[in-house]
């Protein structure tokens, strides 16, 4: 069958339109079940209806444009990835739109805040939603983790983006390979992990007391390191037990899924003690948690009745939290003294392992910057030596030092941006501060009024217009949004 | 100066003679100059008695170092990032004598004044004006004056020379630092900055006095100005002076945050293009005038100022903010947060390369820029050998390098210092403004250290904080941070072992 070529279209983004319907297909069949239920429990059906019956339109439509064989090239793989992560989160938010009570702006910032697996609200009444919203909010994350994992892990390392190539070796010891078997293997393996821990989460959190519905919730957002909870109190409603299962599998959802992978099913924990990102990560989250354990201890024996253990339970599950880039609360962290505050403040700038659902910088782009300012000052004394960079046993190429220096830059640029934007919109240094490094970071709360405990809805449109921008850059690891503006890349496209 | 024998023996087996030697020289000149100073407030009948210990000490540490030390030609490059990192906390060690014994101020305190000025950042930690004689402002003004002297012969000759945080690039076809030696053209270059140097302080006192601001506060305010210092010996800064001096200072400050040798060439060699041609003059101008605008856009309709009073105040705090000099025409700790937040934004640009203007410095922004620009286009083509050009000047790989990781230190640096002084304030704005203002030289922050507040009420180790950022940001972190590598204490352990 032969189409008439249409001008307006990017023909070199056939692989993208393919993908992208598909995408649109099978959320669309979410959809449609999720209606199901909602008729079932006598919510409000019209939601669903009309979000399926766009996703699969859409999607057929998209599918048709597109054909699967065709081999995207670079320009075309990085555009389709920042193609797919925006226009996925407005398709997921027409639920929120019609049945959930909330304009479109708020209901895509919901939506953006579900796929990139931050956990930013601007739900200000839980009322407001049904349980059906509620399972598609926490679904959507689920979803954005596995997204994440597959296509970025996996992707992005191919195309050699953001010093990724280095974690690929790292991790699942691919070289430089086409895409093939061997890297679906590895996706695989990945999702097989992530499936069974978040089973392991339901259940134990039903254990711990947590009711059904809300356990399943929960456990689909702890592993992507997501943070949405159907209880507007987040984690401070359930059992300190509970609590402690939270932080286990907040940890386990921050550290990569590959090393997991090779602990769990083939019995061998050595490449994991072995790895260097991982014992930095867990140090990170020892040290963190022990200085601000100090803190609840000295500051809020008192005004707050925590008790030791409460205190230490409360630094370890906050703490990583925010540097798996959840966004839980087991308690109202914007109440604590600023001195706490700092602390959970620096840790947003840290984010989990490479190889995990979580956001942020990730611990060992901070070992490779650590590595390249250890490597300059020595060079100021020996302008002359020639010194390769390690971490752990594996040398590290000048290109990876690069790409990992301009993404440092390009984040602290885009959370500093944010930040002035934001501030200016709303008049306040802490919301803007926090919002903006929290979005970038897919964290979820900040402090002050958009704190764990309060909700991103009273911000002005365009702040959260900038916010949803900074997920989306921050999600797929910003250089495919960045390049959205150089003109090589619409040259290339068109050539 | 012939050598004493006992002295000759040690200062053979010292393994650092130049850093001796320069710390002697420099602090048997500010010994003399306290001289004077104690001289002349003994003649005003004030209390002199710190200037005369200081003086003491000055002169004869001084005279000691200096017979233990030994003027080489060519330190190693170990010693020279020492002698440079270890001067520019040494000289505000005695420095500071005079703020402790005469001023009434603690030994903290009066160090964390002295490094403040040295380094030509302008927080100061006093509450009460009245507690300071006049030969104490004078010395509080003039350590700007002469650490602006410094900054700039460290900026431009010295570590260009050692091509520290990519500084070998940035004067390059100037400075010939590819040659392994101090060239007469060096020492050439250096006159050539310390007459523009001159020259606008003498043009800056003439404006500030034909303008009527009292003399003693005009000549203090001079070497404040120039040196992009920012103490000033009346409380209220400038917002004490006239709507035309304030209209003068900003001009000045806009000055001190440009390349002195291109002004030297505008100037002496009547190549007035010279600038406009410069790329980092070009974005320097620019970043001045958009935030300006922007500035008093905001000031004009969100407070009650007319609308010179807008622009005035607007272009004033743009310029004394991005050049690190700190001085207030209005009390902008007061201002809507917005106009603020623009601030905080300059505290992280800072001047040109080439001037006393502290922070990260507008040439290295733009080396970043470039770096990330062509990492995007690597991004589409992984394989491409893309040249990273700055203007017309080609970035080599080291430059790179050596850029990212300064920035790296330098957004390190700041980072730990708002969160070690947040955890000791309890107070989110105080931390992060007094931590960028201290590592940036700039002087004041916002909250309750804002323009027309002080430093005074920190805890005693935020104090101790500030002053390692402020000494570290003066000269360029990486001869500070390289004192906590063994590396440099096993290379001068070697060169000990070597010379016995």
């Amino acid at each position: 069958m032969k189409r008439k070529p249409k001008p307006w279209l990017i023909t070199n983004l056939r692989f993208a339109y393919y993908f992208l319907g598909v995408v649109y297909l099978a959320l669309g069949a979410v959809m449609l079940g999720l209606e199901v239920i909602s008729l079932a429990l006598g919510e409000s059906p019209w939601g669903f209806l009309l979000g399926a019956g766009v996703g699969l339109s859409l999607g057929w439509w998209f599918r048709s444009l597109g054909d699967p064989r065709h081999e995207p090239g670079r320009a075309e793989a990085l555009l389709s990835i920042a193609l797919i992560w925006l226009l996925v989160p407005l398709l997921g938010a027409i639920p929120f739109w019609v049945a959930g009570g909330m304009n479109y702006l708020d209901a895509v910032f919901e939506a953006m805040s579900g796929f990139t697996t931050t956990g930013a609200t601007v739900l200000a009444d839980f009322e407001q939603f049904g349980y059906s919203l509620f399972f598609w909010r926490s679904l959507m994350q689920w979803f954005g983790g596995v997204g994440i994992l597959v296509l970025v892990v996996a992707l992005l390392a191919h195309l050699a983006v953001a010093g990724r190539q280095l974690f690929i070796t790292e991790s699942t010891g691919i070289q430089k390979e086409p895409f093939t078997p061997r890297l679906r293997t590895a996706a695989l393996s990945i999702l097989k992990v992530y499936a069974t821990l978040t089973l392991a989460a339901a259940l134990c959190y039903w254990i711990a007391g947590v009711p059904a519905f809300e356990a399943l919730c929960n456990a689909l957002t702890t592993l992507p390191a997501a943070g949405f909870s159907p209880n507007p109190r987040s984690f401070e409603a359930y059992s300190p037990l509970a609590q402690w299962f939270g932080t286990l599998f907040m940890f386990l959802g921050g550290a990569g899924f590959v090393l997991q992978y090779r602990l769990f099913f083939t019995r061998d924990p050595r490449p994991l003690l072995r790895d260097v990102e991982l014992r930095v990560y867990t140090l990170i989250v020892l040290v963190f948690s022990t200085v601000l354990a100090i803190f609840l201890i000295t500051h809020h024996t008192q005004d707050m009745n925590y008790s030791w253990s409460d205190a230490i339970r409360h630094a370890f599950f906050n703490v990583t939290s925010i540097i798996t880039t959840t966004g839980y609360a087991s308690a109202d962290f914007a109440l604590w003294v600023p001195a706490a505050q700092a602390i959970l403040v620096a840790a947003m700038f840290v984010g989990g392992c490479a190889g995990s659902g979580a956001g942020g910088i990730k611990v060992i782009r901070l070992l490779v910057v650590g590595a390249i300012v250890r490597r300059e000052l020595i060079r100021s004394l020996h302008p002359q030596a020639v010194m390769t960079l390690r971490l752990g046993n594996k040398s590290l190429g000048e290109d990876v030092m690069r790409s990992v220096a301009a993404f440092i830059t390009l984040y602290v640029a885009l959370v500093a941006a944010g930040a002035v934007l934001i501030s200016l919109l709303e008049n306040n240094f802490v919301v803007g501060f926090t919002a903006s490094a929290q979005a970038v970071g897919n964290i979820g709360p900040g402090l002050g009024e958009v704190g764990p405990m309060g909700s991103y809805a009273g911000l002005e449109p365009l702040s959260k217009l900038i916010l949803i921008v900074q997920m989306w850059a921050g999600r797929i690891e910003l250089i495919p949004v960045f390049l959205l503006l150089t003109p090589e890349l619409w040259k290339k496209l068109k050539g | 100066m012939k050598s004493w024998p006992r002295f000759a023996k040690a200062a053979r087996a010292n393994p650092i003679p130049v850093a001796t030697y320069m710390t002697g020289t420099v602090y048997f000149a500010l010994g003399g100059v306290m001289g004077v100073l104690g001289l002349a407030d003994s003649l005003l009948g004030e209390d002199a008695l710190g200037f005369f210990v200081g003086a003491a000490i000055g002169l004869g540490l001084g005279l000691v170092l200096r017979q233990l030390g030994s003027p080489q030609a060519e330190p190693r490059r170990a010693e020279a990032l020492l002698t440079v990192a270890v001067l520019w906390i040494l000289v505000p060690i005695l420095g500071a004598i005079p703020f402790w014994i005469s001023g009434g101020l603690g030994y903290l305190d009066a160090l964390f004044e002295a490094t403040s000025g040295f380094s030509t950042t302008g927080a100061t930690i006093l509450a009460d004006f009245d507690q300071f004689s006049y030969g104490l402002f004078f010395w509080r003004s003039m350590s700007q004056w002469f650490g602006g002297m410094g900054i700039l012969l460290l900026f431009i000759v010295v570590l260009p020379h050692l091509a520290l945080a990519g500084r070998q690039m940035f004067f390059a076809e100037v400075t010939g630092v590819q040659k392994q030696q101090l060239t007469p053209k060096l020492r050439q270059t250096a006159t050539n900055i310390l007459r523009v140097y001159l020259l606008l302080t003498l043009l800056t006192l003439t404006a500030y006095l034909l303008t009527g601001v009292p003399v003693f506060e005009a000549v203090a305010n001079t070497f404040s100005s120039v040196s992009a210092g920012g103490f000033s010996p009346n409380p209220q800064s400038f917002a004490a002076y006239s709507p035309l001096t304030q209209w003068i200072a900003a001009w000045v400050m806009f000055l001190t945050g440009v390349n002195l040798l291109l002004q030297y060439r505008a100037i002496f060699d009547r190549e007035y293009a010279a600038p406009l041609r410069d790329p980092e003059f070009r974005a320097y101008a620019l970043i001045v005038l958009t935030v300006g605008l922007l500035m008093a856009s905001i000031l004009y309709l969100r407070h009650d100022y007319n609308l010179e009073p807008a622009f005035r105040h607007a272009f004033f705090q743009t310029a004394s903010i991005i050049t690190g000099t700190g001085f207030a025409s209005a009390d902008f700790a007061m201002w809507v947060v917005p106009a603020q937040t623009l601030l905080v934004m300059l505290m992280f640009i800072g001047g040109s390369a080439g001037s006393v203007g502290g922070s990260i410095k507008i040439i290295r922004w733009l080396v970043i820029g470039a770096l990330v620009r062509r990492e995007l286009q690597r991004a589409l083509h992984p394989q491409a050998v893309l040249p990273l050009r700055v203007g017309n000047k080609n970035v080599g790989e080291d430059v790179l390098r050596a850029v990212s990781a300064f920035i790296t230190l330098y957004v390190g640096l700041f980072a730990s210092g708002a969160l070690i002084m947040g955890i000791l304030e309890e107070d989110f704005v105080v931390a992060f403004t007094a931590s960028a203002a201290a590592i940036g030289n700039v002087g004041p922050g916002l909250g309750s250290v804002g323009p027309m507040a002080h430093y005074g009420d920190l805890h005693p180790i935020s104090k101790g904080v500030m002053i390692f950022q402020m000494w570290a940001g003066r000269i360029e972190l990486i001869a500070v941070l390289s004192l906590f590598t063994p590396e440099l204490w096993r290379r001068l352990r070697a060169q000990a072992r070597n010379q016995t």
